[in-house]
């Protein structure tokens, strides 16, 4: 018996202009890992909602074709009786929360409270669950007080811990940092390991063609590609669909466009090192890397390479924050930006980042130190005064939007500061046109996917014609799409000579976009440095818990870190080892 | 490893909250009753049992914070705006007299009755405690759960409104000057707070589904609160002496 049966399901959701899910035909075996990829709106969380049961139950539509879980027809369960063979989590960590419990250990409990299991037993599983989540010492702290990736571990945590034989995950790691999604991972595999049924949507392909046994591609509701990872990814009409490839078949098309030919496809970096080895090139010896008992103290000047040879635009000068409790979030930081540089933020969850650019936009005041735009303080300005000079635009874009019409909610800003019509027109026009929003400027934003609702808010930020501008966790949720449309408006904004700063998780992202790179851990900057140079830093990616993007990771198995970025010195490099 | 069940304490701590919500409630009905001169017993005794369980630094900051500057404007609006008998003071067009006080002890008595019993229950009964002890008499999980999600909302809606408010400050929009300005911001951050809490109230019925909070059978909990035949005793015993009071003040066989 398979764990999930689908035959012939369609739904479509009230008032829609097309079905979310058309004529899909899927089966599950129990134990099997199977991951749903597709471009946001492809209907992947119909999906997993369907098998949870909650679409039709909870989310109301039309609904034909047969769906069973472990043999039982979900059209004859309640929602609640699901519960008990099919775990479920989403994106939105806060949400995930019950909101009534009052510690993580309740959290925890609260679930199991409900399907009855003695309190012994509770007990038992919980404690379990909280060490294997290394959630131990966070157990008598309030959810709501945990960082978004504490949340989020926290809810994965709660519904694990109900050992339901079949997960149904969508998104879980789109909020979370490298190493806490690489933690997130690591536990779906347990879980998988114990024999539980995972089925995952997920943007990062790497861990899907890592972990996955079986990958479906969905396109505008309809089930288009079905197979290995291998198979689905190698697929010629894959990135039609609009789904990003595993970095490594990037690195391969492009070494076999500068003549280096690998006999198969390489769905992993480690993969692509083996084919290349077997070509006859030379990993680097053991001896070549530092001893990990040499890594040296790293103070935040070493690594600060990049001296701005023009006046800074924005000077951060000793600046240490702490919250009204004592917490302390950033500590002696200095940084200077240019204009016109495009620069990447990155770290952990918890570093400071987020923390560090409120203090640029004035949202949080430094307890000691200073921030200048310009070469004024900003110590008197308001948030709001501050934002004619940087705009900001948030993590979450359901903060900002509250306007009819995209078009009223991007001229709003711009309308208020008293500018003539024609230039918040022209503003609007240029912001709409530069987001790909022009087509959807009557509608109602949130009738916008969440993906495209942010774009809304950069389009609203773009108006506002600031110097500089932040951008936080930009990509978190976005599709081959929304990513390359997001790098366009990067680097427009930089040909106007816009001072970029974006927060991200996203490490190959920042290795194709910025050509500098600020590293926080801690509280602090560890490094400053060329984003070319950043990622050969192990011991800087190591201390900031950080993954080494694909292209660096490949390069330091054979050659030192003067490859820099660039593929051409990376072909040319192998083509010269192998002699050809 | 973490104890999530509260630790044995003493008798006041490891109360029945069911037991301690029956007999503030008495005192309080039977102080709307008395008058002024309960308070005499009513406020020291609270102030007594709230140090016990240890939580007087905290009741004591509520009584001042709060209770404190609205009892006292009560007592001087009820003082000067109601004029009668004799004068005690007068300067210019303001007049305290006999009816003003007596009113203002009769209206200032009442409120800080009703604000000692609600600051002692809200000192003395812990939410998770109330809602299991409500669930073991009986009482639906899904209505314990509002109640509990409606108390516990309150901080989570302070944490967004003020996420709303850097969002809306960081696109320019000024939210912190005079009233005119604030009112013009009122609409970009009553617009999204209200709608993320929409779909927030979707999401979370979602989480919880998938925490099986309708799933059918009994339920069970680590918490568990004692429910003895002595708790109920006590319950009608205070019942009986609150109904006693009250007859004996309202056929005056009783004048305090």
């Amino acid at each position: 018996m398979n764990a999930i049966e689908i035959t012939g399901l369609s739904f479509s959701y009230p008032l829609a202009n097309r079905p979310a899910l058309q004529e899909i035909n899927l089966s599950v075996k129990p134990g099997e890992w199977v991951s749903v990829v597709g471009a946001n709106g492809a209907g992947k969380s119909t999906l997993a909602q369907v098998i949870r049961g909650l679409v039709p139950h909870f989310s109301k539509g039309d609904l034909s074709g047969r769906v069973l879980v472990n043999g039982r027809d979900l059209a004859t369960l309640s929602v609640g009786e699901i519960t008990a063979d099919v775990g479920y989590v989403f994106q939105n960590p806060f949400t995930q929360l019950t909101g009534v419990a009052t510690t993580v250990y309740a959290e925890l409990s609260y679930g199991l409270g409900n399907m009855g299991v003695p309190p012994v037993e509770i007990r038992r599983r919980v404690d379990a669950m909280l060490e294997s989540t290394k959630l131990t010492k966070l157990a008598a702290r309030n959810p709501f007080e945990l960082s978004g990736g504490q949340q989020q571990r926290v809810a994965l945590a709660a519904i694990l811990v109900m050992e339901q034989p079949i997960l149904v995950i969508d998104e879980p790691t789109s909020q979370l940092d490298p190493e806490t999604t690489n933690a997130m991972f690591e536990l779906l595999a347990a879980a998988h390991s114990a024999g539980r049924t995972v089925v995952l949507i997920e943007h990062k392909m790497e861990q899907v063609a890592q972990f996955s046994e079986r990958v479906i591609m969905l396109h505008d509701g309809r089930l288009v590609l079905e197979g290995t990872p291998e198979q689905v990814f190698t697929d010629p009409q894959c990135e039609s669909y609009g789904v990003r490839l595993p970095e490594s078949l990037y690195l391969q098309r492009a070494l076999e466009q500068r003549g280096v030919l690998l006999p198969d496809k390489a769905l992993s970096v480690n993969n692509l090192v083996m084919q290349l080895v077997k070509l006859g090139m030379h990993p680097r010896t053991a001896k070549s890397e530092p001893a990990q008992d040499d890594v040296p103290v790293i103070h935040p000047e070493r690594f600060s390479t990049t001296q701005p040879v023009t006046p800074a635009l924005l000077e951060i000068d000793r600046v240490t924050f702490s919250y009204p409790n004592g917490v302390e979030a950033i500590h002696e930081v200095s940084l200077n930006l240019r204009a016109g540089e495009s620069v990447a933020i990155i770290g952990q969850n918890g570093a400071g980042k987020t923390t560090l650019a409120k203090l640029v936009n004035a949202l949080l005041r430094p307890s000691s130190g200073e921030v200048r735009i310009n070469g004024q303080s900003t110590a008197k300005w308001t948030a709001a005064e501050t934002a004619r000079r940087v705009g900001y635009v948030f993590q979450n874009p359901d903060d900002q939007i509250f306007n009819k019409s995209v078009y009223a909610e991007v001229e709003y800003a711009p309308k208020r500061w008293g500018l003539s019509e024609a230039e918040v027109r022209r503003r609007v026009v240029d912001a709409l046109h530069l987001t790909g929003l022009t087509g959807s400027q009557n509608l109602n934003p949130y009738d916008l996917p969440l993906s495209v609702r942010k774009f809304v808010t950069i389009a609203s930020t773009i108006a506002l014609d600031t110097d500089m501008v932040i951008f936080d966790e930009p990509t978190a949720g976005q599709d081959l799409r929304g990513l390359n449309r997001l790098i366009t408006i990067l680097r427009e904004l930089a040909a106007r000579g816009k001072t970029v700063i974006t927060i991200t998780h996203d490490m190959e992202f920042v290795s194709q976009n910025f050509s500098r790179t600020v590293v926080m851990t801690d509280r602090q900057i560890i490094a400053d440095t060329p984003t070319e140079e950043t990622f050969y830093l192990n011991e800087v990616l190591a201390k900031a818990m950080l993954d080494q993007p694909a292209f660096p990771e490949l390069t330091r198995n054979f050659f030192s870190n003067d490859i820099g970025l660039s593929m051409n010195a990376l072909a040319s490099a192998v083509v010269e080892q192998l002699g050809r | 490893m973490y104890e999530p069940i509260t630790p044995a304490g003493n008798a006041v701590q490891r109360a029945n909250p069911l037991v301690v919500v029956c007999l503030v409630l008495c005192c309080l009905i039977d102080g709307l009753f008395i008058g002024s001169k309960y308070l005499l017993f009513f406020f020291p005794t609270s102030v007594v049992v709230v140090a016990v369980a240890g939580n007087l630094k905290r009741y004591l900051a509520l009584l001042a914070a709060v209770m404190l500057p609205t009892a006292t404007l009560m007592f001087v609006l009820q003082l000067l705006a109601n004029e009668g008998g004799v004068t005690y003071w007068h300067w210019w067009i303001i007049r305290a007299t006999e009816l003003g006080f007596d009113n203002a002890i009769h209206y200032t008595a009442r409120f800080v009755v009703i604000g000692t019993a609600v600051f002692t229950l809200i000192c003395l009964v812990k939410l998770s405690r109330f809602t299991r002890a409500l669930e073991q008499c009986g009482v639906n999980p899904r209505v314990t759960y509002v109640l509990q999600a409606t108390v516990l909302i309150i901080p989570q809606m302070k944490k967004r409104v003020a996420v709303i408010l850097d969002a809306q400050r960081a696109r320019g929009i000024e939210t912190d000057a005079n009233l005119r300005v604030r009112m013009k911001a009122l609409l970009p951050v009553a617009a999204p707070l209200i709608l993320s809490a929409l779909t927030s109230v979707e999401e979370r019925a979602v989480s919880l589904e998938a925490r099986g909070t309708t799933l059918p059978g009994k339920r069970t909990s680590l918490l568990q609160v004692n429910n003895s035949t002595f708790d109920k005793v006590i319950c009608i015993v205070a019942v009986l002496i609150c109904g006693g009071v009250i007859i004996a003040v309202q056929a005056n066989w009783w004048m305090p």
